[in-house]
């Protein structure tokens, strides 16, 4: 037979029926005997029975939002080649020829990148070279802590990427907006180098494909990349080889600061 | 001729297949409002919650095992749907209550409950809300959902254990807050 500290720890698993058959019976015997254990169950009991009366009982209107559900689920049900069907042969001709001729103008136009992508390299090159000069240093924040700050809310990361074991150190930070876009810019300086830039915002499939492309703009070297819910550019000085053992770094420090912590091939 | 029967075919099916989704998913509606009313702060977003939910549930409604277990199969696309938008917000995780056990109470606190005694199912509600979402959520799942520790650790996707300890730490909280509560209350008279 059970005695009380046992029974204690089997209690809950009694109320909610989740004991074996022997174990109930000893858990039974022992409160038919024992005032205190039966009363501490009642407790509970009587605690659970209120909880869900409560909870069964509490008003809610639904209405709304079913009707909500059903005009979604219609909608995404309707297929386009019900009303398709219907339409005259030379209207449905005409709309083959208006989807070929704007499907050769995309490929035309952005050649395998989106076209806002094309954009973004050539944004944050200019950006990159405006706030790399002296004159603009003063523009950017080099207190570790306020730049943690703006790393957690621009660029969703709970630290500032650390470059040092490349001899990369100091680096100055700033928010910057490119396309609409808000990002967490940091410069990385390198003794007689030029600096580096590096480009931090949440992931946004419009701003950065998936996987890791590599440009050459200006006398720059663009790469971009998505990791555990982060979109990255650099801008460098140095080739695109040196440029990518750098991406490398910042990946797997991305993946180990990154806020969301959501893991995403780059 | 055969196209346009096949695409009325289509629509029929596809009638069908709304007409089931409604019979065996949306019945449950009610029951997940009402659930994710308490596991989120507000009223607006458990509506989106369980709209988002429903919609991921009619993409994988194929998949479903018509005849088998709709309401769990539901909530465990609710909680995935709960937890990706608390990601996305970035929340900080809640810390339970510092209450460990009834050693830390005065031990006729313990017993102070009575459960004959009446309190209202608002004011229980209310107390209920302020535990964790954690624990606010395996609560409602064992208790008024009266989910098994399995079903609920498979929609939680966490081991059993850490649904019953979960479960145990809830209860315990719950009571102590209710305690305290009719305490305060007899205190003042009220």
């Amino acid at each position: 037979m059970f005695n009380c500290a046992e029974v204690r720890e089997l209690l809950q698993l009694y109320l909610d029926n989740e004991l074996d058959g022997r174990a109930t019976l000893a858990t039974q015997k022992h409160l038919d005997s024992c005032r205190d254990c039966t009363r501490l169950l009642g407790t509970f009991m009587s605690q659970d029975q209120r909880l869900r009366q409560a909870a069964q009982a509490e008003p809610l209107e639904t209405a709304t939002v079913r009707r909500r559900i059903l005009e979604v689920l219609h909608h995404s049900s309707a297929p386009l080649k019900r009303r398709w069907v219907f339409l005259p042969l030379p209207l449905r001709l005409m709309g083959a020829l208006a989807s070929v001729i704007v499907a050769v103008f995309l490929l035309w136009r952005i050649g395998g990148l989106s076209w806002w992508g094309e954009n973004t390299y050539a944004a944050v090159t200019s950006d990159h070279a405006a706030h790399c000069a002296e004159t603009n240093v003063m523009d950017t924040i080099a207190d570790p802590n306020q730049l943690r700050q703006i790393a957690r809310v621009y660029g969703n990361l709970n630290a500032v990427p650390d470059l040092s074991s490349l001899g990369y150190a100091h680096p100055r930070g700033r928010l910057c907006t490119v396309k609409d876009l808000k990002f967490f810019h940091v410069v990385f300086y390198r003794s007689g180098e030029q600096p580096l830039s590096l480009f931090l915002r949440p992931h946004a499939a419009k701003v950065i494909s998936e996987g890791l492309i590599t440009r050459v703009q200006d006398k720059y070297t663009v790469l971009s990349f998505s990791r555990a819910g982060i979109d990255a550019l650099i801008v460098s000085p140095l080739d695109p080889q040196q440029t990518t053992a750098i991406a490398n770094a910042v990946a797997a420090q991305l993946e180990n600061h990154s806020v969301t912590g959501t893991k995403k091939n780059g | 001729m055969k196209g346009i029967r096949h695409q009325l075919e289509g629509m029929a099916d596809m009638d069908s297949k709304l007409e089931a989704f409604e019979r065996e998913a949306l019945i449950h509606l009610a029951t997940l409002l009402r659930a994710a009313g308490h596991m989120l702060p507000s009223r607006q977003e458990a509506e989106d919650v369980v709209q988002e939910t429903y919609l991921r549930a009619w993409k994988h409604f194929h998949s479903f095992e018509r005849g088998t277990h709709c309401r769990a199969w539901l909530f465990r696309i609710m909680i995935n749907v709960i937890n990706n938008e608390r990601n996305k917000q970035s929340r900080r995780p809640e810390t339970a209550l510092e209450v460990k056990d009834d050693s830390d109470l005065p031990q006729n606190l313990v017993f102070i409950f009575n459960p004959l005694e009446r309190i209202e199912g608002s004011e229980l509600l209310e107390t209920f809300d302020l535990l964790t979402a954690e624990h606010r959520t395996v609560l409602w799942l064992v208790v008024v959902e009266e989910f098994s520790y399995r079903e609920v650790a498979e929609i939680l996707r966490v081991p059993m254990g850490t649904i019953m300890s979960r479960l145990h730490r809830s209860r315990h909280e719950l009571r102590t807050l209710l305690s305290m509560k009719q305490k305060n209350q007899r205190a003042h008279g009220s």
